[in-house]
C-alpha cells in the first residue's frame, strides 16, 4: 500500500471539469447542505468527496493541493485548481492499483453510503447470534430508534431466522466474491458476531499497514460497489432502502418535509405558509432536492416560457452568467436560473460522455 | 413476612438472574427494600451492587428510578441489562434526540428501570412527568458523588435531596464502593433518608488482591516490562495521560509481543467497545487505559492492575485496584511511584476548581459563565450562584475541597513512601483495620513476594497467516457446509 494514499486519492477526485479553491473542497467534503455547495459539487463532478467519509481543514486542503501542484498533478490558475494531463496518468495508476476505487457519480447516498455501513454491521451481528441461538448479547448498535428501524426491517423479511441467516450470508458470500481478496479480509475483520469482536482501527491500520483515512475511503467505494450490484443482493438493497428512507433520501430532514408536500402538488408559495418558512427557505429545499436526486425533473418549478427562453439561452452561449440572463429575461428569478443551469451541467456532462 | 420475602427474592435470583447464592452484602440491601427501608449500600467494587436494586426491582409494584453520574456508564447499564433479556429498561439523557424524549417521557409508566442523569431530573418539565410516576425505588449510584468529601463530587448531586422529596420521598438506595464515613454522612444528610435506614457497610478491603509499590528512578519502562513479564495476565495498566497510554501499549506491542490496547476517551464509540468486548473474551491480554475503562467492566479473572501515575486518591485507588481478582483467585496491585509523581494530580487538580479571583468574576458577572466552557470550575460557580450561596462561603467550601482533595493526595504519595505495610496506610484512611490475609499482604510486609496465583501466558500477537475468508463467513454464521 502506497504511503501517499490520501494525496493520490484527492488527485483521483479531479476530473477535466474540476476546477476548485481550497475552500470550496473544505466545504464539499464536510457535507455542507446549501444549495451553492451542493451547486459546487456537481458542477466540478466531486460528487464523491460531497460529505465524505475523511475530513481536512482549509489548511491541510491547502498543504495537500500544493503538494500535488508541486508533483505537477494539478496547477493553479485564478486561486482554483486543475488537473494537469500529468495529473490524468497519475489518476490512471491510481485507478489501476485500487481497482475498488471508481467515481461515485451522484451526490444521492453520501449519508446512506456511511449509515448503511453501520447497520449492515449491526444487522450481521443479529444474524450471526441468530444463528448461534444467542439472544444474550450487546447490540453493535444502542441508539433506540435505530433499533426499532432494525427490528422493522427485520420482521418485513417475513423469514424464519435460519433462512434469514442463509440469505445474509449468501449475499455477503456474493458481494465479496465481487472484490479483490484484501478488501473481503478489510470488510470481515470489521465485522462482529457471535465469538467475532471486530478489529479496532489501529489494528486494521496495523494489519493492512494502511492509514485510518485509507480504511474510511475503501468502505466508502465498497458501498458504493454494494450499491451498484443491488440487482444481485436483494436482501442488503432492501436494507439499504431502508436506511435511505432513514437518511431522508438523502436530504436534509427540513427540505425533505418540504418535498413531501411539493410532492402531493402544492406550490412553493403554500408550503411556505403551510411550514411557517420564507419562500426563498422552500425554493433552497427544491435546488437541494434536484442537485441531490439527478433523475428529479427540474421543469415542474419552472414557467414553461421561461425555461424554454433559458435553455436556447444556454444552447447559444453555455456559460452565460445570470446578470447576462436578466437582459433576455424579465424578472428573472435566481432559483429557475440556477435550476436550468443544473440541467445544462448534466446534459452537457452526458454529451461529453 | 420476611422468611416469605426472602423465598421470593431467592427465586427470582435463580429464575431472572441465573445464580444460587448472593455475594456478600446483597441479600442484606435487597432485604432492605423489600422491606421498605432505605439503604446506604458500601459494597466493594466487584461484588454486584447493580442486583442489589435490580432484584428487588421485580417484586416492588412501580419503576425503579437510577441516577447515574455518567452518560457512558449508565449506556453500560442499560445495553447489559437488554443483553440479560431486560426488555424494559431506558436511559433518558442528552444523547437523545427531544423526540425521542418526548416518546420515552410519555410512556414512562411501561419501563421498569429508568436511568438518568441528576442533571436530567432537574429539569422541571421532566420532574413533572416523574411526578406522575409510581417510583418503587430510588436508587443513587455512586452516591459519595453527594459529597464534597468524595473523590467525584458533583455539584448537581446535591439537588438530589430536594428532588427526592418533590418526588414524594421514595423509598431510597444509595449506592457506593468507596466512601469513609464524612461522605456517608453527608449522602444520609442530603438526601433525608436518616430515619427508617439500613446501613449495609462492608470493608472495603480486597485480600485476595497483593499490593505492591515500586520506587522507581526514571526506569518506570523498564519495571513495568519486569512486571507484565511476571504478572502475566490479563491486566490493565491505568495512566493519566492518554499519550502515554497509547505510547505505552505500543511499547509493550514491540517489546514483548503481546496482545495489547490503549482505551480512552479519544477513542471512536465502536473501538470502545470492540476493545472491551475483546478483553473480555480474552483476545487481548493488557488494556493501557485511563480511568475511562474499567467502570461497569465485569471480567472475573483480571490478574493485576498496574498505576504508571500516582491516583488522586485512596477511593480512586481502591476502585480501580478492585477491578482485579473478581474471582477472588488472587490478583496483584501494583504502584509504580517516581519522585515527584504527585505534581501531576496537583496540576490537573488546579484546573478542575476555580481561582479565588474566577469565583469573584463569576459572582459579579454570572451571566459570563454562559460564554465560557462547561467545565467543572463553571459548573461549581454557577451552582454556588444559583443556590444563593454567599462568596465567602462558597469560597471556603472550595477552599476546604481543596484541601480534602491535598490530604487524599498525601496519603497516597504515603502509601507509596513510608515504610510501614501499604494495607494498613489504605485501610487507615477508611477507618478499617486489616483482616488476615493469604499469599503475603504488601511489598513492605514481604519483600520478595509470590504471585498469589498461577499466571498463565499471555495471548501473542498473530501471525501473518491469514484464514480463508470463506471460512471467516462459517464461523460467523455457523455454516457446516
Amino acid at each position: 500500500m502506497s504511503t501517499d494514499f490520501l494525496l493520490e486519492y484527492i488527485n483521483f477526485l479531479f476530473d477535466q471539469q474540476t476546477s476548485v479553491t481550497p475552500k470550496q473542497m473544505t466545504l464539499i467534503s464536510s457535507g455542507k447542505r446549501t444549495p451553492s455547495n451542493l451547486f459546487a459539487a456537481e458542477k466540478n463532478e466531486l460528487q464523491g468527496l460531497f460529505n465524505s467519509s475523511f475530513q481536512l481543514n482549509e489548511p491541510e486542503w491547502v498543504e495537500y493541493v500544493n503538494t500535488l501542484v508541486h508533483n505537477k498533478s494539478l496547477v493553479i490558475d485564478n486561486g482554483n485548481y486543475t488537473q494537469t494531463s500529468y495529473g490524468v496518468e497519475k489518476k490512471k495508476a491510481f485507478i489501476t492499483q485500487y481497482p475498488i476505487i471508481k467515481k461515485i457519480p451522484e451526490l444521492t447516498y453520501s449519508q446512506t453510503r456511511k449509515e448503511f455501513w453501520t447497520w449492515f454491521i449491526f444487522v450481521n451481528q443479529i444474524v450471526s447470534e441468530y444463528s448461534y441461538s444467542n439472544s444474550r448479547y450487546i447490540p453493535a448498535i444502542n441508539d433506540h430508534t435505530k433499533q426499532m428501524r432494525i427490528k422493522i426491517w427485520l420482521s418485513k423479511q417475513m423469514t424464519g431466522e435460519k433462512e434469514l441467516t442463509e440469505r445474509w450470508s449468501d449475499e455477503l458470500m456474493r458481494f465479496l466474491e465481487y472484490i479483490p481478496e484484501m478488501y473481503r479480509h478489510l470488510v470481515l475483520d470489521q465485522l462482529i458476531g457471535h465469538a467475532s469482536e471486530g478489529l479496532t482501527r489501529r489494528q486494521l491500520s496495523q494489519k493492512y499497514s494502511i492509514e485510518g483515512s485509507e480504511i474510511d475511503i475503501s468502505i466508502t467505494h465498497l458501498m458504493q460497489i454494494l450499491y451498484e450490484k443491488h440487482h444481485e443482493l436483494p436482501l442488503f438493497y432492501s436494507l439499504w432502502r431502508d436506511v435511505h428512507d432513514f437518511c431522508h433520501n438523502g436530504l436534509s430532514e427540513s427540505a425533505w418535509k418540504s418535498m413531501k408536500l411539493i410532492d402531493q402538488q402544492y406550490s412553493i408559495d403554500q408550503v411556505a405558509r403551510m411550514r411557517k418558512l420564507k419562500e426563498n427557505t422552500i425554493k433552497e429545499h427544491v435546488l437541494e432536492s434536484v442537485l441531490i436526486d439527478p433523475d428529479k425533473s427540474v421543469k415542474p418549478f419552472i414557467p414553461e416560457s421561461v425555461y424554454r427562453t433559458l435553455i436556447e439561452l444556454f444552447e447559444n452561449k453555455p456559460h452565460v452568467s445570470y446578470k447576462d440572463a436578466t437582459i433576455n429575461v424579465e424578472f428573472l428569478d435566481f432559483f429557475w436560473f440556477r435550476l436550468v443551469e443544473i440541467e445544462r451541467v448534466r446534459v452537457m456532462r452526458c454529451q461529453q460522455n | 413476612m420476611s422468611a416469605e420475602l426472602r423465598k421470593k427474592a431467592k427465586g427470582v435470583l435463580s429464575e431472572t438472574f441465573g445464580f444460587d447464592s448472593y455475594r456478600e452484602g446483597q441479600e442484606e440491601a435487597i432485604m432492605s427494600a423489600l422491606q421498605q427501608r432505605h439503604s446506604l449500600v458500601m459494597l466493594p467494587t466487584g461484588t454486584g451492587k447493580t442486583l442489589c436494586y435490580q432484584l428487588p426491582s421485580y417484586l416492588l409494584e412501580g419503576t425503579t428510578l437510577i441516577i447515574s453520574p455518567l452518560l457512558s456508564l449508565m449506556e453500560d447499564q442499560v445495553d447489559k441489562m437488554k443483553s440479560n433479556g431486560e426488555k424494559s429498561v431506558v436511559a433518558l439523557n442528552s444523547f437523545l434526540s427531544f423526540s425521542e424524549k418526548k416518546n420515552i417521557l410519555s410512556r414512562l409508566s411501561s419501563y421498569k428501570f429508568v436511568f438518568l442523569s441528576p442533571e436530567m431530573l432537574q429539569q422541571p418539565a421532566v420532574l413533572n412527568y416523574f411526578k406522575s410516576l409510581t417510583i418503587s425505588l430510588l436508587v443513587i449510584d455512586e452516591a459519595h458523588c453527594i459529597s464534597q468529601w468524595g473523590m467525584d463530587f458533583r455539584p448537581d448531586y446535591l439537588k438530589l435531596g430536594d428532588i427526592r422529596h418533590a418526588l414524594g420521598d421514595p423509598l431510597t438506595m444509595a449506592l457506593t464502593a468507596t466512601a469513609v464515613e464524612k461522605v456517608r454522612e453527608a449522602i444520609i444528610s442530603v438526601l433525608g433518608i436518616a430515619t427508617n435506614l439500613n446501613e449495609i457497610i462492608y470493608p472495603v478491603d480486597r485480600p485476595s488482591i497483593q499490593l505492591r509499590v515500586i520506587e522507581c528512578y526514571k526506569n518506570k519502562d523498564e519495571e513495568l516490562l519486569h512486571a507484565i513479564s511476571e504478572f502475566k495476565g490479563p491486566g490493565i495498566i491505568y495512566f493519566t495521560s492518554k499519550k502515554l497510554a497509547d505510547q505505552t501499549a505500543e511499547m509493550i506491542r514491540v517489546e514483548k509481543n503481546i496482545k495489547v490496547e490503549s482505551y480512552h476517551s479519544d477513542l471512536t464509540k465502536e473501538d470502545k467497545r470492540k476493545v472491551q468486548s475483546q478483553f473480555l473474551n480474552n483476545t487481548l491480554s493488557i488494556i493501557c487505559a485511563t480511568s475511562a475503562f474499567g467502570m461497569g467492566i465485569d471480567k472475573p479473572d483480571i490478574r493485576f492492575v498496574i498505576h504508571y501515575h500516582l491516583p488522586a486518591s485512596p477511593e480512586m485507588y481502591l476502585q480501580e485496584i478492585g477491578r482485579c481478582s473478581r474471582d477472588k483467585k488472587g490478583g496483584v496491585a501494583l504502584l509504580l511511584y517516581e519522585k515527584n509523581d504527585e505534581m501531576i494530580q496537583k496540576r490537573l487538580q488546579q484546573d478542575t476548581l476555580p481561582a479565588k479571583e474566577e469565583l469573584t468574576f463569576a459572582y459579579r458577572h454570572p451571566g459570563k459563565l454562559d460564554d465560557l466552557k462547561e467545565d467543572s470550575k463553571t459548573q461549581l460557580c454557577r451552582y454556588f450562584i444559583n443556590q444563593r450561596v454567599p462568596l465567602e462561603d462558597a469560597w471556603e467550601t472550595i477552599r476546604e475541597y481543596e484541601l480534602n482533595k491535598h490530604y487524599q493526595l498525601r496519603t497516597m504519595v504515603n502509601y507509596a513512601v513510608l515504610t510501614s505495610c501499604k494495607r494498613t496506610i489504605l485501610l487507615n484512611y477508611f477507618n478499617e483495620e486489616a483482616d488476615a490475609r493469604r499469599n503475603g499482604c504488601c511489598s513492605f510486609c514481604t519483600h520478595s513476594l509470590p504471585l498469589p496465583y498461577n499466571p498463565e501466558e499471555p495471548e501473542l500477537a498473530e501471525s501473518n497467516i491469514e484464514k480463508i475468508w470463506q471460512d471467516k463467513v462459517k464461523l460467523l454464521f455457523n455454516l457446516q457446509r
